[in-house]
């Protein structure tokens, strides 16, 4: 017996052993493989730190620390130079503008962009894809091309310089992107969950409210996401279009008043540069969350 | 949640959509009733507090408010745009150069000399100073309010501890003095060689052997390699800096950057303007060591003495058409301006070099604004500015090509070729 059980045993151990071994070693090869992404995953991570860590450093050094120890920690952690860049460049009114014009805009073009990407999402004949493609049409127009003209068409109406304006401006820049992106999330929709919604007597906008809107909610948060950060950042046509009045201008106009040709005080820069990343990195994180639910939600439906 | 997503629908109409409602309002404004002043000066620094207390003085003398504009580096892009919409401050207060030089031309703003009489202040500033902001076709475009002096810095411990005992006045003794500083661990001569102080000190050097009216004329129409004694001044710069004159990578700093080399010590020499005699990390020790002369001239060269630049180009006033519709109350406030008080003001607190004669007596606290006024017209020949004639279109380019210039490798030939095309590049 115990011979006759003995081999199929030490077959087994024969047989196993060798898997073990050969799991193990292609563990260990694909360790070795990941070794290389891990590497450029650290360097793209330092890539992406440095900058931040730098201008976090700066924000509490003079200008002599900064240049002659670009990297070294600060020796104090006085918040002069944020207090002196606040009044400086008068960034309280400033962010309340960027806030106002931002929060605005985002509201506008997703107000615009979701009955319209709804509507070319059911769309069905040519017309549809006719008014999709003039919308894809608005990438091909250059940012410098139309800065000309808009600006022409903002003293023609009479609203150069002006909040107002700058406000109907950003989502007509935002629009074509947003309304593309919503397009598509809104055709993964099953027609037949409309037409069972239509048939116990939802209107258009019960359907567009309680199907596709839930259904579409991670396009919309990233959506959102792409648009808060992009009307924030503006610069060139907030400061052409929005003017350098301290009423109206938006902090990414007011900052740069903080650089001087012949002397600028690169402290107090970063510390204004930290103030003004916060609001948006606050938004990004707040969005961030909610699109990640989004989608999870998102995957459940489907 | 039902009432937690209407409290937060009200509050969306409340916060941005009531807001929208009040943007439609003329918030560009130069209404009536107000003057508005745009300047490159900027709240909180020494020009812009001392601008800041003429403001809050005018309004209380006259009622009238001053919207102030302090739109800094971006303001001739700015002001550009804004008479394009109609909307342009009534008073800038800016440099003569690139743009600006161009304004009455393109009709941004009014020629102001028939107001400099009608506001009584023809007398009130050095004709030497108004003759800088003409145009070509002879057009008044400003009024002058505060120059620059523009000399070489020399910190005196740092020669003496390398060995040297005097201030080179020749090319020759700078690179003797180069390697004396460089053997006790001290580099020479910094340099922003990335940017505009780059360009200027390059320009200092290489107008070196030709005279003013040679040089002037080369800045503004080009042709520099077909100059012979410009080209001579470029080969002169290719000495200096491969005798070791300049820091080690020059090409790589700005002016900040120099000054930060100057201020820690780290190097003796730079060429800076009296914009940074107040400078915060000045220390007043260094101040004291720091002698103010000019670029040494090699032997044969065109000026006598080593040359340094100045000018009234700093900061002067222009009136738009705007401002043309209420001269009266602009006229009130430019006055104020020259008034000797204020003048004096700025002296002192910020270190100006006043255009006006009406603070003659104004008390120089400044060492080294004391050092400029009173010693250096005596060592050093004054070299021809090239902001006023360098045409502004050409400045940018021509950077590009005197960081370059910094860099060893770089010839006579190919640096005087480069900015030749740097000139055909823009017409």
């Amino acid at each position: 017996m115990t011979t006759t059980t003995a081999p199929p045993q030490a077959a087994r151990r024969s047989v196993k052993k060798p898997e073990g071994a050969h799991n193990t070693q292609r563990s260990q090869g694909r360790g070795r493989a990941l070794i290389p992404a891990h590497v450029l995953a650290w360097v793209y991570a330092a890539l992406l730190a440095i900058p931040i860590y730098y201008i976090i450093v700066s924000a509490f050094k003079p200008n002599l620390a900064i240049f002659s120890e670009p990297f070294a920690l600060p020796t104090s952690l006085s918040f002069e130079n944020f207090a002196t860049a606040w009044s400086r460049a008068s960034l309280g009114t400033a962010l309340a503008n960027s806030l106002l014009i931002t929060g605005v805009s985002a509201v506008l073009t997703l107000a615009l962009a979701v009955p319209a990407a709804y509507g070319l999402a059911r769309a069905k004949g040519r017309l549809g894809t006719a008014v999709e493609r003039l919308f894809s049409l608005g990438f091909l127009i250059p940012g410098f091309a139309a800065l000309v003209p808009t600006v022409l068409l903002a003293i023609a109406i009479g609203l150069f310089q002006t909040r107002l304006f700058v406000i109907l401006f950003m989502p007509a820049t935002a629009l074509p992107l947003s309304v593309i992106l919503l397009t598509q999330f809104m055709r993964t929709v099953p027609s037949e969950l409309e037409e069972s919604a239509t048939l116990d007597g939802a209107n258009r906008w019960a359907v567009l409210r309680h199907i596709y809107l839930p259904i579409a909610t991670p396009g919309i948060a990233t959506v959102t996401i792409l648009n808060l950060l992009n009307f924030w950042n503006e610069y060139l046509f907030t400061l052409i279009l929005g003017g350098p009045n301290p009423s109206v201008r938006t902090v990414q106009v007011a900052l740069p008043t903080l650089v001087s040709q012949t002397s600028t005080d690169y402290g107090v820069l970063a510390a204004g540069t930290l103030i003004t990343l916060v609001p948006v990195y606050l938004a990004y994180i707040l969005l961030s969350r909610q699109m990640e639910d989004a989608l999870l939600q998102g995957a459940v439906k489907s | 949640m039902q009432k937690t997503r209407r409290m937060i629908g009200a509050a969306l109409v409340t916060g941005l959509v009531v807001p929208l409602a009040a943007c439609g309002g003329d918030d560009s404004g130069s209404a009536d009733e107000t003057l508005t002043v745009q300047s490159l000066w900027t709240k909180g620094t020494a020009e812009g507090d001392a601008l800041s207390k003429v403001i809050d003085q005018f309004t209380e003398e006259t009622g009238t408010q001053v919207e102030w504009l302090d739109t800094g580096e971006s303001l001739s892009d700015v002001f550009e745009t804004s008479v394009a919409g109609g909307s342009q401050a009534d008073i800038v207060l800016s440099n003569f150069a690139e743009k600006t030089v161009d304004w009455v031309k393109n009709g941004a703003v009014v020629p102001i000399d028939s107001y400099m009489d009608d506001w009584g202040l023809t007398d009130s500033v050095r004709p030497a100073a108004v003759d800088e902001w003409k145009d070509s076709d002879g057009n008044q475009v400003g009024i002058p309010f505060s120059g620059f002096s523009w000399p070489v810095w020399y910190n005196t411990d740092l020669l003496a501890q390398a060995g040297v005992d005097e201030i080179p006045t020749t090319t020759d003794e700078l690179i003797a003095a180069a390697g004396k500083l460089r053997d006790a661990g001290i580099e020479p001569m910094v340099i922003g060689g990335n940017d505009w102080s780059g360009q200027k000190l390059f320009l200092q050097i290489a107008q070196a052997y030709a005279d003013p009216q040679t040089a002037r004329e080369t800045f503004t129409n080009g042709g520099f390699c077909d100059q012979p004694d410009i080209v001579k001044g470029i080969e002169l710069f290719t000495q200096l800096r491969d005798g070791g004159v300049f820091i080690d990578d020059a090409e790589g700093y700005t002016a900040d950057a120099m000054n930060t080399e100057y201020y820690t010590g780290s190097a003796a020499i730079m060429s800076a303007g009296s914009w940074a005699f107040g400078a915060e990390d000045l220390t007043p020790e260094l101040a004291e060591v720091t002698t103010l002369s000019g670029f040494p001239n090699p032997s044969g060269g065109a000026y006598s003495k080593p040359t340094a630049y100045q000018g009234y180009t700093g900061t002067g006033v222009m009136l738009s058409t705007n401002g043309e519709k209420k001269s009266d109350i602009a006229g009130q406030f430019i006055s104020m301006l020259y008034s000797s008080d204020t003048v004096a003001d700025f002296v002192a607190t910020a270190n100006l070099v006043p255009a006006a004669t009406t603070a003659e007596d104004a008390e120089v606290t400044n060492p080294l604004l004391q050092q400029a006024v009173s010693d250096l017209d005596s060592r050093v020949d004054y070299a021809v500015m090239p902001d006023t004639a360098v045409p502004g279109a050409v400045a940018d380019p021509m950077i590009r090509v005197t960081s370059l210039a910094y860099a060893k490798g770089n010839d006579a030939a190919s640096m005087c070729s480069a900015i030749d095309d740097a000139y055909a590049s823009v017409g």
